[in-house]
């Protein structure tokens, strides 16, 4: 069964999937269900024998492109609809081991070029008004399968997170003439104690307001709203960028972080939405090496987050790990 | 988007599918990107894209 149930408490959709309750979880290790198939094994996702780049519907969707009507009836105070949208997989190669931190910059770059390209056929899906690509990395953010890959959901709807995100910069916009995003990069970058990393397209910075220890931001320098829009430079530094920070999370504790990874990108919803500008969020889930930070009580109840670091420490720490960055951000 | 061949064109042996997929199209959505979209058994789409590697 799966359809969404409006909670009419907060104002926002629950997705219920009750099929997902059977996604493969750590499967065997000699077996791995992304790998490319090879004669006598058992068949794999992939029916191919290798491939560079491949996308393709998640088995054990949360949203569908022809949804099962919801099993329970809506009301005026709790509507529900169909659970209708696009969740994809997307493998980054076809070597089992290893993460993205190893791929080549081209071959982030390449990724890059996938990511765009599904952005323009998910959004230009009629019944889609988001898609939001993310990578969860490690077991301790619940990943099952462990060969490198990150998903897509493609939303009927803008997710909660990223409406505030829009409201917000639109309310600025409309109080100031400019853009919320580009006020922040500015103001990181005159403050310059959170920085990361920089090239000529992008910033990387753990934000004044940083919600887990090693929260960090890529923001792009120009003033764009999604993929789609970027020029095959700005792609480029982007995977350059995306590779230094990946790097950086890797050397800080000589462990492979475990993170999760967003795009944050303008809707698809038809509107313009000017405001918004790209940028990308990760969530290292430690707030010290053998320490992961909980949402607890006060984070998942109430929604305020308590973060028991600062930024400007934690940015300091990220500059050192190698590779080794200046304290203006760019690469020693 | 330029469009290398039309689906119908190809014969899904010569496009390098296998026998669990059926040829959806081949096109190229942007230079040095080939994209390759296939019908699995099951009904679900999946999409090879294909690279000009500089290594």
């Amino acid at each position: 069964m799966s359809e969404l149930r409006w909670n009419p408490i907060l104002e926002e959709w629950v997705i219920t999937a009750t099929w997902r309750q059977d996604r493969t979880f750590l499967p065997p290790k000699d077996y791995c269900p992304l790998c490319p198939s090879r004669p006598g094994h058992a068949p794999t996702e992939v029916p191919e024998s290798t491939y560079q780049i491949v996308c393709f519907e998640n088995r054990f969707p949360s949203l569908q492109p022809e949804p099962p009507e919801p099993a329970v009836p809506s009301t005026d105070l709790y509507p529900v609809a169909p659970a209708q949208g696009v969740c994809e997989v997307v493998l980054y190669t076809p070597q089992h081991e290893g993460t993205l931190t190893e791929r080549s910059v081209e071959e982030i770059g390449e990724l890059i070029h996938v990511w765009a390209d599904r952005t323009r056929v998910l959004g230009a899906l009629d019944y889609i008004k988001y898609v939001l690509i993310f990578e969860n990395k490690g077991k301790e953010i619940g990943v099952t399968i462990q060969h490198p890959h990150g998903q897509i959901y493609a939303f009927p709807f803008i997710p909660p997170k990223l409406e505030r995100e829009i409201a917000s910069a639109a309310k600025h916009r409309a109080r100031t003439g400019r853009c919320l995003f580009c006020d922040v990069l500015r103001a990181e970058l005159t403050d310059g104690r959170r920085i990361v990393a920089q090239n000529d397209s992008f910033v990387v910075g753990v934000p004044f307001y940083a919600r887990y220890p090693y929260e960090t931001h890529i923001w792009s320098r120009r003033h764009l709203g999604k993929l789609p829009e970027m020029s095959a430079g700005e792609m480029h530094d982007l995977a350059a960028i995306l590779k230094t920070t990946l790097l950086k999370f890797d050397s800080l504790w000589g462990i492979s972080l475990p993170y999760m990874m967003l795009l944050h990108q303008s809707p698809t919803d038809g509107d313009p939405h000017d405001e918004f500008h790209f940028h990308m969020e990760f969530y290292p889930p430690y707030r010290t090496k053998e320490k992961l930070k909980y949402l607890a009580s006060v984070e998942s109840g109430a929604g305020t987050f308590i973060n028991d670091t600062l930024a400007e420490e934690k940015a300091e720490e990220l500059r050192r790990a190698a590779p080794a960055t200046r304290p203006d951000g760019t690469l020693e | 988007m330029a469009v290398q061949e039309p689906a119908e064109a190809v014969k899904p042996a010569d496009a390098g599918v296998s026998a669990r997929e059926t040829l959806i199209k081949i096109d190229i959505p942007e230079p040095g990107m080939r994209r390759r979209e296939v019908r699995l058994s099951d009904g679900r789409y999946m999409v090879y894209y294909e690279f000009e590697r500089r290594g």
